[in-house]
C-alpha cells in the first residue's frame, strides 16, 4: 500500500506543471467555494437573524389575522395578552415574551398630518433592549429613560426625513382597530441607527401606548417568543402550541413563517448551485488530467496487472493521486479563500443605505454585508475539494482498471 | 504433472469475414525448469499462446492448466492473484514503471504478490545483486542502460519466485552484448533455481540455447523440437 502511495505521488511529479495547474484549479475552485458559502452565511444569517430577532424565534398571532397579515388587522388581536404573555414566559426553553402591536403612521411635529410615513410599533421595553439591541443602534438621546409613559423613538432615516431632533414633541397619526383617525404624542427621546433600512423608518413607543392608539386594551396583535437559541424555533413553536392557553391561536417558528421560510429556501437553493457548479467545473480539470495520465500511461498499468494489481489497486492508484492534488489545492484554496472571506467579514461590503431601502420593509437588509466565517465552512470546503477529486477521478480511474493485463504485452513490444 | 498444460486451445478475434483464427487446437505441455522457445513468424500465434499461458487472457476453447489448475473458470481477481504468485514477465521494452528506482520496480512485484513487508527490501537487494545490479539499487531506468534495465526485469520477474517466467522477445531491444548477457542471466538462473522460461522470439541466439524449441505457424504447432 505505501508503495502505491510512493508510486501515486510520483506520478503526480511526473508532469509538475501539468499537476500544478490541476492544484491550482481545485485552489481556485475551493477558494471561491470558501468565499461564497461565508457571503452567503453571513448575509443571509445576518438577515435571518435579525429578522428572527425582531419577528420572534416563535410567534402566537389570532388565525385570521395571520392569514391577512398583510392588511394588517388591528382587529384580530390577541386578547388578555398580559396572562397569555405570563403563562408562555413560564414554560420551558422560553427566555423572552414580547406582545406587539405595529401600524403604519405618518410622523410631523406639532398637529398637521405629516408627509413622514413610518412603521410604528409598540413592545416592551425590554424587547427593544434585548432583541432590537437599541442601545447599540443610539445615535442621539435615550430610550425610553422613563420620564414619561409617552415616550417615542425614532429611527435616524425617519427623524431625518421629518426633521425632528431629541426633546421635539412628536405625533404620530395612526388608526385605531375599527379605523377611525388616531394621533399619539410623545417627546422624542432616542434615535436609532441601524443600518437596516426597515428598522431605521420606523417609529417606537411602548406596547401600552400603542394600545391606546389601537383602542384595544390589554391586546396585541402578535405575542413574540424567544429561546435560547433561534435554530431551536421550531421545537420551541411545538412547546408553545400545547399550552391550553394558546388554544384556538395560531403558533408559528420564524422559520416557517414568510418570507424567512422561502429565504432559506432560496438560500439552500443558492448555496447548491454554486457548490454545484464549482465541484462540476474543477471536476473537469480534475478529469482532464487523470485521463491525459491513464492514456499516457497505459502500458504501465497493464505491466502492473499482469504482475498483478487488482482492478481495485488500479483504481486506488489514480484516485490517491487526484486525492494528493486535491489535498494540495484545497488547502491552499482554503487559506486563500479564507483569508479573502475574513477580509469580507471584517470590513464588509457597504451597498448603501439607498439600495437596502429598495428592500421589502419585512426583510431586514442592512447596508453593509459582512461575510460569516466559520470553521465548518473551511471544513466543508476542503471536503468539497476531495470530492471534486474522488469525481473528476472517477472514470479515469475506472478505464484504468479496465485496462485489460494483455495490454502490458501489446505495448511491451512497442 | 505438467507445470502447463495446454489442450486443444482455440483462440478467435473478431467474427464473421474478418474472424482471425490466432490459434485453431494448440496442445502442449511444458515440465517445470524447461527452457523453452516458441518460434514462428509474425501472426502465428505467438503471443496469443504465450498471453494464454501466462493468464492473460482465456481461450475460446480448449481448456489451460497451470499447475494442475484449470485457468478458464477464474475469474479477473483470481486470475491476477495467480499471475501475482506464480507467474513472471519479461517484455522486449522492458516496461519499468519510470518512477521508481530499480529496488522499487523489483520490491512492486513482490507487494502485488503479497508479500509482507518485513524482509521485502532485502530480498529484493539481494535479488537485484544476484543479476549483477548490487551497486545500482537507487537508480532510475533512465539512469540505466537497455541491458541494465532488462535486468531489473529479471530481477522483477525472479524475486517472487514464480513456477513459470514469460519473456517475450527479451533481446529484442538489446545489443548483442546486452542481449548475450541477459542470455546468460536467464539461462544461469533456470540452471540454478530451476525457474521454468518460456520465450518467444526469433532471436537465433536465445534459439540456439534454448533446449526446446516448439515452432507455431498459422495458430497450429508444426515443430516440436526438444534438444540436449
Amino acid at each position: 500500500m505505501m508503495l502505491l502511495l510512493r508510486l501515486a505521488v510520483r506520478n503526480a511529479r511526473r508532469n509538475t506543471v501539468r499537476t500544478l495547474l490541476t492544484a491550482l484549479t481545485v485552489t481556485f475552485g475551493t477558494a471561491v467555494l470558501t468565499v461564497a458559502m461565508a457571503w452567503i452565511t453571513g448575509v443571509f444569517g445576518d438577515v435571518l437573524g435579525t429578522a428572527a430577532d425582531a419577528a420572534g424565534h416563535v410567534r402566537v398571532v389570532d388565525p385570521d389575522f395571520a392569514s391577512r397579515e398583510q392588511m394588517n388587522p388591528l382587529y384580530e388581536h390577541v386578547t388578555g395578552v398580559a396572562a397569555r404573555a405570563e403563562a408562555i414566559a413560564a414554560m420551558p426553553g422560553v427566555s423572552d415574551v414580547a406582545p406587539r402591536i405595529m401600524t403604519g403612521v405618518s410622523v410631523s411635529v406639532g398637529d398637521e398630518i405629516g408627509e413622514v410615513f413610518a412603521l410604528a410599533m409598540g413592545a416592551p421595553k425590554a424587547y427593544y433592549e434585548r432583541r432590537m439591541r437599541f442601545d447599540e443602534h443610539l445615535v442621539e438621546g435615550s430610550i425610553f429613560p422613563g420620564q414619561s409613559p409617552k415616550e417615542i423613538v425614532l429611527g435616524a432615516t425617519v427623524a431625518k426625513r421629518a426633521g425632528v431632533k431629541i426633546g421635539d414633541d412628536i405625533v404620530l397619526f395612526g388608526q385605531t382597530q375599527d379605523g377611525s383617525m388616531s394621533p399619539l404624542r410623545g417627546p422624542l427621546v432616542g434615535i436609532v441607527h441601524t443600518g437596516t433600512a426597515a428598522i431605521d423608518q420606523g417609529a417606537f413607543v411602548l406596547l401600552e401606548r400603542m394600545m391606546y392608539m389601537a383602542d384595544i386594551d390589554d391586546a396585541a396583535t402578535e405575542i413574540l417568543v424567544f429561546g435560547e437559541d433561534r435554530d431551536d424555533a421550531p421545537a420551541l413553536a411545538a412547546t408553545v402550541s400545547a399550552a391550553p392557553e394558546l388554544n384556538g391561536l395560531t403558533v408559528q417558528a420564524w422559520t416557517h413563517r414568510e418570507p424567512w421560510s422561502g429565504m432559506l429556501a432560496i438560500a439552500d437553493v443558492v448555496r447548491g448551485i454554486l457548490v454545484a457548479i464549482v465541484v462540476f467545473i474543477t471536476a473537469l480539470g480534475v478529469w482532464n488530467t487523470m485521463m491525459m495520465s491513464v492514456m499516457e500511461r497505459t502500458s504501465e498499468i497493464g505491466v502492473m496487472r499482469s504482475m498483478g494489481l487488482s482492478r481495485m489497486g488500479a483504481v486506488f492508484l489514480f484516485v490517491s493521486e487526484a486525492g494528493g492534488i486535491a489535498v494540495l489545492g484545497g488547502l491552499l484554496g482554503v487559506a486563500i479563500g479564507g483569508a479573502a472571506a475574513r477580509y469580507l467579514e471584517v470590513v464588509g461590503v457597504t451597498l448603501g443605505e439607498a439600495t437596502t431601502a429598495q428592500f421589502p420593509s419585512d426583510i431586514p437588509m442592512k447596508a453593509t454585508l459582512y461575510a460569516d466565517m466559520r470553521p465548518d465552512i473551511a471544513m466543508t470546503a476542503f471536503l468539497l475539494a476531495l470530492l471534486m477529486a474522488a469525481i473528476g477521478s472517477a472514470l479515469p480511474s475506472l478505464r484504468a482498471a479496465s485496462i485489460a493485463p494483455v495490454e502490458a504485452m501489446r505495448t511491451g513490444r512497442r | 504433472m505438467s507445470l502447463v498444460s495446454v489442450v486443444n486451445a482455440v483462440k478467435t478475434y473478431g467474427t464473421g469475414e474478418a474472424a482471425v483464427h490466432a490459434l485453431r487446437g494448440v496442445s502442449i505441455e511444458i515440465e517445470p525448469a524447461e527452457f523453452t522457445v516458441i518460434s514462428g513468424p509474425s501472426g502465428s500465434g505467438k503471443s496469443t499462446l504465450l498471453n494464454l499461458i501466462g493468464c492473460l487472457d482465456v481461450p475460446d476453447g480448449g481448456t489451460v492448466r497451470i499447475e494442475g489448475r484449470d485457468v478458464n473458470g477464474l475469474d479477473g481477481s483470481s486470475l491476477a492473484a495467480l499471475r501475482a504468485a506464480r507467474i513472471g514477465f519479461i517484455f522486449q521494452s522492458f516496461n519499468l514503471i519510470p518512477v521508481l528506482t530499480a529496488l522499487e520496480n523489483v520490491e512492486l512485484a513482490l507487494q502485488l504478490a503479497g508479500a509482507p513487508a518485513a524482509g521485502r527490501r532485502e530480498k529484493c537487494a539481494e535479488t537485484l545483486t544476484a543479476v549483477g545490479l548490487g551497486g545500482l539499487l537507487d537508480r532510475r531506468p533512465n539512469q540505466l542502460s537497455g541491458g541494465q534495465q532488462q535486468r531489473v526485469a529479471v530481477a522483477r520477474a525472479l524475486v517472487k519466485q514464480p513456477a513459470l517466467v514469460i519473456a517475450d522477445e527479451p533481446t529484442a531491444n538489446l545489443d548483442s552484448t546486452s542481449g548475450t548477457a541477459v542470455l546468460d542471466l536467464m539461462r544461469d538462473m533456470n540452471a540454478a533455481r530451476g525457474v521454468t522460461f518460456l520465450f518467444s522470439t526469433h532471436d537465433p541466439k536465445v534459439m540456439e540455447r534454448a533446449r526446446r524449441v516448439v515452432t507455431l505457424t498459422d495458430g497450429q504447432i508444426t515443430a516440436d523440437e526438444f534438444r540436449t
